[in-house]
């Protein structure tokens, strides 16, 4: 969840707050909980709205583009751990400048490993626009991570 | 191939460990500690005769796990009574469809009012099976989604 919400967010402070409120609205919650999704899933639809709560709460939604410029460039030893660092670097850059529902589709699917139904179920929305969104967010990444070819 | 990268960065991103963490549950587990969650008293009576109280939370989620033996998954429950004494209860269920829901109901109704009757003891005023009325609300086909 707060890996979630930090990606989500782009911001470990922000994430803090949120899987903090996320947590103690599902403890609240608990004993209307009906178990008719798995317990994963319910926290990460909670943890979700927070964080578009913190959102429209403190700040507007990223919009700018960005260019590629701005990302961070990769060392001269691919396999080094700094390497590692600088792709996660990179990775939250282009993500954040993704449309929201295309970031939280693509790390759900790609970094929770969650099915299309269960993405569905945590943003109340199809497998079907979940499948369009995914492709949409690869094809923004694969773009804004061409540098790391 | 960017692809590779995409995994590559995805695996990264799933492996790594998130900076902060250990602090950040450490400060969650203790702001979970001072949450409460308003629950109701019910009357109840211990093997001795002597009066307890045990909360509507304790009762629902035993109703709960009971009534998920039968295949179905409680959905509300309310309590019928005046005050601290209760006097029956209205389960509202999903379940699976193309069951026997008259007898599924009977099966409920017994199987909920041995959870009253092992968690309140000697019910005054008493209330039988009848006391206990049970609602389908949904149905569905999925098993995992009852």
């Amino acid at each position: 969840m707060f890996r979630y919400a930090r990606r989500m967010l782009n911001d470990q402070g922000d994430a803090e707050e949120v899987v903090q409120d996320a947590f103690v609205a599902a403890w609240k919650a608990l004993p209307d909980f009906r178990g008719d999704a798995p317990l994963r899933t319910w926290l990460f639809t909670i943890t979700g709205r927070k964080a578009v709560d913190l959102v429209r709460k403190k700040r507007a939604m990223p919009v700018e583009e960005t260019t590629l410029t701005d990302l961070p460039a990769p060392g001269t030893d691919p396999a080094g751990q700094a390497v590692q660092a600088g792709l996660l670097d990179a990775l939250g850059a282009a993500l954040a400048e993704l449309p929201w529902l295309q970031r939280a589709v693509w790390l759900l699917r790609e970094v929770e490993q969650m099915s299309y139904a269960e993405i569905a179920s945590v943003l109340n929305t199809t497998p079907t626009v979940v499948r369009g969104q995914l492709s949409r967010a690869r094809v923004g990444l694969q773009h804004r991570l061409e540098a790391w070819r | 191939m960017t692809d590779d990268v995409l995994s590559r960065a995805a695996h990264a991103a799933r492996t790594q460990t998130e900076p902060g963490w250990i602090d950040i549950s450490a400060t969650i587990k203790q702001r979970l500690r001072t949450i409460t969650r308003r629950s109701r008293p019910i009357r109840a009576a211990a093997d001795n005769g002597a009066t307890l109280f045990i909360t509507d939370q304790v009762l629902i989620s035993a109703l709960r796990v009971a009534v998920a033996e039968l295949r179905c998954e409680l959905d509300r429950v309310q309590l019928i009574g005046d005050g601290d004494t209760c006097t029956g209860a209205v389960l509202e269920v999903a379940t699976l469809y193309g069951l026997d829901l008259h007898a599924l109901a009977d099966q409920i109704r017994t199987i909920a009012y041995r959870v009253f009757a092992d968690l309140l003891g000697p019910i005054d005023p008493p209330f039988g099976t009848d006391g206990i009325d049970i609602v389908i609300t949904d149905l569905t086909t999925d098993p995992d989604h009852r």
